[in-house]
């Protein structure tokens, strides 16, 4: 087991992190999930028969466990805040102000991306994160969240255009125009 | 127009820009933690090995008395033999006609399955055998149905199961059984998470208390999350729409990432496509944004162990009349009479009810029926999912 998790971090770990960190942006949750995928990864190990790079495998498995995540926080929320509306929105509370110590962005527009990408959908945001900061191309990021490439590419789409949209309504809410 | 596209490219190079994550903690503390959590996880799996000559006695006996399940759980191997039980009450026979079961491998339905494996299950059925059926039709007394949850082995999805029981017992005996019964037909791979967990319906009030053994613990946010799909799938087709936690006699419980909780609301809710691992079709969950159109489309792939429920070859346009849904066969070869075409039928019906459908109509298939569906009509959308007969 020590080889098999050796060789999958040593490859892997950092971008792992990076992509689990982008979705949850919560450093200690990021542990703890990252630390669930590698229980999968190496439960499953020897079930993985090489169909798919062993790397979009990784990254599919993070995908599943950060989604049970946000089903969980989304129950949560329901339970706990019935009045809070989550069907539209993302699945974090969006905090416009506060930076986690982790992420230093001193550009504005990138910090507001940082936030509202959280408005987006989870397939939209994982499009995005795999696409754009993680730099997977069409094909990885389809294989990886288990869809047709068109699929990624609608969502994409989709995703950019859920950020313009709420950068828009920001400019405008802060008279920016 | 150029305008957005100037926007977008903005915005992915910001995104593009954004700073690395990167993880200081040392690797050997990660390793020691993974590791340290799967040996809790064997410690647990080892606790309850030491109960298996009991239930194993209880399930020799079990397997000799028990009614036959219809759910079909035999393997490849056993599937081309001639070896079909049929049920036994004419009320049970009219939900399960033709449909078989071979007790002596019930031990093998959560075998490690290939996509490949099924599909060669698939062809292997012959036009004229008995199919095997996955759902329960719509029914006028559904007062005999109880239904479980089990996940699946990577903890990923809540199967529903569905146990068609005598009305001897009350409702609340047969909940509080259902750990035996799903045992015994070897769905329960991994630790159940509601292992003795003890269920109080009332129906009248649409509540059920739940009450949990003393050391009852969550390990993590999968856990959380799969207890409370698996106790809405079990109880919110019964009317059900609140769960009341007790632990002996105290009230509040702490449900790991949940939180510390009295009770929770249930409700199914979400749309769902359905695709097959070991002979059980599987709701997966669906983005809100998916439309029908994607969901069918989406069960023509497979997905790690889960497999295509409609073959690569069918093709389908898809429309709306109110709450019908109405699928035109387009494909280019003919369709032939065989079980991967009940499958198909049966998780299309399971998907169009999760979008809110109440029938399914298919047309130009150029088959007049497959099994028990006549496709010149309409077909309701069924009950349930995943039956098993037992006594």
């Amino acid at each position: 087991m020590k080889t098999v998790f050796d060789k999958l971090y040593d490859e892997y770990h950092q971008d792992l992190f990076q992509f689990i960190f982008y979705m949850v942006k919560d450093k200690q949750l990021t542990e703890d999930l990252v630390q669930e995928v590698y229980i999968k990864v190496l439960k499953s190990y020897s079930s993985f028969k090489g169909e798919s790079s062993e790397k979009t495998w990784l990254f599919s498995i993070a995908r599943h466990v950060t989604f049970d995540y946000f089903r969980s926080l989304k129950r949560r929320k329901k339970s706990v805040l019935d009045f809070f509306d989550w069907s539209e929105s993302g699945e974090s509370i969006m905090d416009e102000n506060i930076l986690p110590e982790a992420v230093a962005i001193q550009n504005d527009e990138m910090r507001r991306i940082y936030h509202i990408i959280d408005r987006c959908s989870v397939d939209q945001k994982s499009v995005l994160i795999l696409r754009f900061i993680q730099s997977f191309s069409i094909k990885e990021t389809a294989e990886i969240l288990n869809c047709s490439v068109s699929k990624v590419k609608t969502t994409q789409h989709r995703a950019l255009k859920t950020l313009r949209k709420h950068l828009s309504e920001l400019d405008l809410k802060e008279g920016i125009e | 127009m150029n305008n957005e596209k100037q926007h977008d490219e903005k915005i992915v190079e910001a995104l593009k820009n954004m700073p690395n994550i990167t993880d200081e903690t040392p690797k050997n503390i990660v390793y020691q933690r993974v590791s340290s959590n799967m040996s809790n996880e064997r410690v647990r799996k080892g606790k309850s090995l030491k109960l298996l000559p009991f239930f194993g006695t209880i399930l020799t006996v079990a397997l000799l008395l028990v009614i036959p399940f219809i759910l079909d759980t035999t393997s490849y191997e056993t599937t081309v033999e001639d070896n079909a039980m049929e049920a036994k009450t004419e009320e049970d026979a009219e939900v399960i006609t033709e449909l078989e079961s071979d007790m002596n491998n019930k031990s093998s339905i959560m075998q490690e399955n290939t996509p490949e494996r099924e599909e060669a299950e698939q062809e292997i059925m012959m036009d004229g055998e008995a199919f095997k059926y996955s759902v329960v039709p719509q029914l006028d007394n559904d007062s005999n149905l109880i239904y479980g949850a089990i996940p699946d082995e990577q903890f990923q999805y809540v199967i529903p199961i569905t146990l068609l029981v005598s009305e001897d017992r009350s409702m609340n005996e047969h909940y509080n059984k259902l750990e035996q019964y799903i045992s015994e037909v070897g769905l329960l791979k991994t630790d159940y998470l509601l292992k003795d967990v003890t269920f109080m319906i009332e129906q009248e009030e649409n509540v059920v208390t739940i009450k949990l053994p003393e050391k009852f613990t969550l390990d993590s946010s999968a856990q959380a999350y799969m207890l409370l799909e698996m106790l809405e799938t079990m109880f919110v087709p019964l009317g059900i729409k609140k769960a009341v936690f007790i632990s002996d006699g105290e009230e509040a419980i702490d449900l790991g990432p949940i939180g510390i909780v009295e009770e929770l609301p249930l409700q199914v809710e979400g749309k769902f496509n359905y695709k097959k691992h070991n002979q059980l079709l599987v709701p997966i969950p669906l983005e809100e944004e998916v439309i029908i159109d994607e969901a069918i489309i989406d069960m023509k792939n497979n997905d790690g162990y889960l497999v295509q429920t409609i073959p690569e070859h069918v093709d389908f346009t898809i429309e709306s009349a109110g709450d019908n849904l109405m699928l035109t066969y387009t494909g280019e070869t003919n369709l032939s009479v065989n079980q991967q075409m009940v499958t198909m039928i049966e998780a299309i019906l399971m998907t169009a009810k999760s979008y809110g459908y109440v029938k399914v109509e298919f047309i130009d298939m150029n088959i007049p029926s497959i099994g028990n569906y006549n496709l010149n009509e309409p077909i309701d959308v069924p009950e349930a999912v995943n039956p098993i007969l037992r006594d």
